[in-house]
């Protein structure tokens, strides 16, 4: 075959596109859950959330990608007249529902960490030293926690690979909108992996 | 042209012997089906059957026996390799042919195409990108009349079938098409989408999409895939199915070879939906109607029921 041509634009921009609004649809919803479940919720509620939450995070990625081609992609066509339904907003959604359980489950656990701190640093210091000190720290250490766990939604969407592969249409596409089909570095060493080479050595070098 | 690598290696397991039968996607459903029925015709053997890639199952027969493969100009994949042991390279076995159907949505009223058309819908710089270039005006259910193309993943012997003789070899695919990473998942994308086209073999039809007539040239009449068509060659995409063996195939293999080109092995191609490779079987069936593939004339079909072998495909035929 001629006309040979290599470049990875396409599917690096496919990732990013992809990631990115998930992020834009996650972290509202994963820290304002979190929140809601830390400060909001009587100990019952937390726990019942807590569990539900995290089993959320147990579905297997094969599942959401499923659900993507049998459920979103219809869906998407419908709702908002677009050609196909399997495109970056179908991607980004199922990313997004994979990552907030982890979001709001590491957010819930260092705002609720940070709550702890809050009266021991208001008790060592006396009460009068609210504004200072330990309690000023306490915000800080959920920032970064929180943002901790945004990292690791951010981690598990970028290195999703099987509900992208089926949800994002895997087309070699720069997209120019949320509703144009993508496909990413992942769902491409998926699909492509086992004609990586004619060199085992090289493929298992891939995996 | 390349279909279907499978590697038939045998391994004596518990008095049992078994023969890996690995190879294209193209093919999987029929190896299976062939599989499942020679069970019974010998219960002694058992075949395993992997689909997955043309590739892969290349790679099978080329690689694992550490067998030269000679680079023929019909395989869009073949490696070459160094040889050691056996000298000689692996044995081919037509078995089957498959006509490549071009799918629609069925609610798309269009009927016919043209092997032009296609290359201009898939090829790159390609002219065409809306359903109104070639007639439809609208397409109950779809919003707006872009075409939606559905293609197959580059390592898929379908995919480099299509280029070679609709796209052009020295062109590529359009960007932005739907790489599919199976000829099933191909008819289903198509099926739940109203402006969308692919390509895939014809033993993958079901009843929720439309095959299109397919022309030669623009005004030519058109025609379906069928066995008589594909075998007269008055259908332009189709394509034989081998199979291969890593050199002599051993006694149990070659009676499975010989068993698949046997005329109950061939039947079974015809239930699957394939194109048997022996003509006197599609001689002696051409009286029967082909299957349910057809375009306009699928409301007048009888529906059909399942014959045993292949019982549970959503729609078999024959």
């Amino acid at each position: 075959v001629s006309n040979v041509r290599y470049g990875v634009l396409a599917l690096i921009i496919g990732s990013l596109s992809v990631t990115t609004l998930a992020m834009l649809i996650a972290v509202p919803f994963g820290l304002g859950a979190a929140v809601f479940v830390s400060e909001f919720c009587g100990q019952r509620a937390r726990e019942t959330l807590k569990v539900v939450i995290e089993l959320l995070a147990a579905i297997p990625s094969v599942v959401w990608g499923f659900i993507g081609i049998s459920v979103m992609n219809p869906l998407i066509q419908h709702v908002f007249s677009v050609p196909v339904g399997l495109n970056v907003l179908n991607g980004a959604l199922l990313l997004a529902l994979m990552s907030v359980p982890i979001i709001v489950s590491i957010g819930e656990d260092a705002l609720k960490a940070g709550a702890r701190l809050l009266p021991r640093g208001v008790d060592g210091a006396g009460r009068h030293a609210l504004g200072d000190g330990a309690a000023r720290a306490a915000p800080g250490r959920r920032r970064t926690a929180c943002l901790r766990g945004v990292l690791l939604g951010v981690g598990r969407a970028i290195g999703e690979t099987m509900a992208v592969l089926m949800a994002t249409g895997h087309a070699i596409n720069i997209p120019k909108s949320v509703f144009d089909p993508v496909r990413t570095l992942t769902a491409t060493i998926a699909a492509e992996l086992g004609e990586a080479s004619s060199d085992r050595r090289t493929t298992r070098c891939c995996s | 042209v390349c279909g279907k690598k499978a590697d038939e290696g045998a391994a004596k397991a518990g008095g049992k012997e078994t023969l890996q039968d690995i190879g294209s996607d193209t093919m999987v459903n029929l190896a299976q089906a062939w599989a499942e029925a020679y069970a019974a015709v010998d219960p002694a053997v058992s075949v395993e059957v992997s689909g997955g890639r043309f590739g892969r199952g290349h790679r099978g027969a080329a690689e694992r026996h550490g067998q030269h493969r000679e680079r023929k100009p019909h395989h869009g994949l073949a490696r070459d390799r160094e040889g050691q042991g056996r000298g000689d390279g692996p044995k081919e076995f037509l078995v089957a042919y498959d006509g490549l159907a071009i799918y629609v949505h069925k609610d798309n009223p269009l009927n016919e195409i043209s092997i032009e058309e296609l290359g201009e819908i898939y090829r790159e710089g390609g002219k065409i990108d809306d359903w109104g270039a070639l007639g439809v005006k609208s397409i109950p259910g779809a919003k707006g009349t872009a075409i939606v193309r559905v293609s197959r993943q580059n390592n898929s012997g379908t995919y480099q079938y299509f280029r070679e003789h609709v796209v052009g070899k020295t062109k590529d695919y359009k960007p932005g098409s739907l790489d599919m990473n199976g000829s099933k998942e191909v008819v289903e994308l198509v099926a739940k989408t109203p402006g969308a086209i692919g390509y895939s073999g014809l033993g993958y039809a079901t009843p929720d999409v439309k095959i299109l007539k397919v022309a030669k040239k623009k005004g030519e009449p058109g025609v379906l895939p069928s066995i008589a068509t594909v075998h007269d060659n008055t259908y332009p995409i189709s394509r034989p199915l081998f199979m291969y063996t890593p050199g002599d195939p051993p006694a149990h293999v070659k009676q499975y070879i010989e068993w698949v080109m046997s005329d109950a092995g061939q039947k079974i191609v015809e239930e699957s939906g394939y194109v048997p490779a022996s003509q006197e079987v599609a001689v002696e069936r051409a009286t029967s109607p082909p299957g349910p593939v057809l375009a306009d004339e699928r409301a007048e079909e009888p529906p059909r029921r399942p014959p045993a072998a292949v019982a549970g495909r959503p729609w078999p035929r024959a």
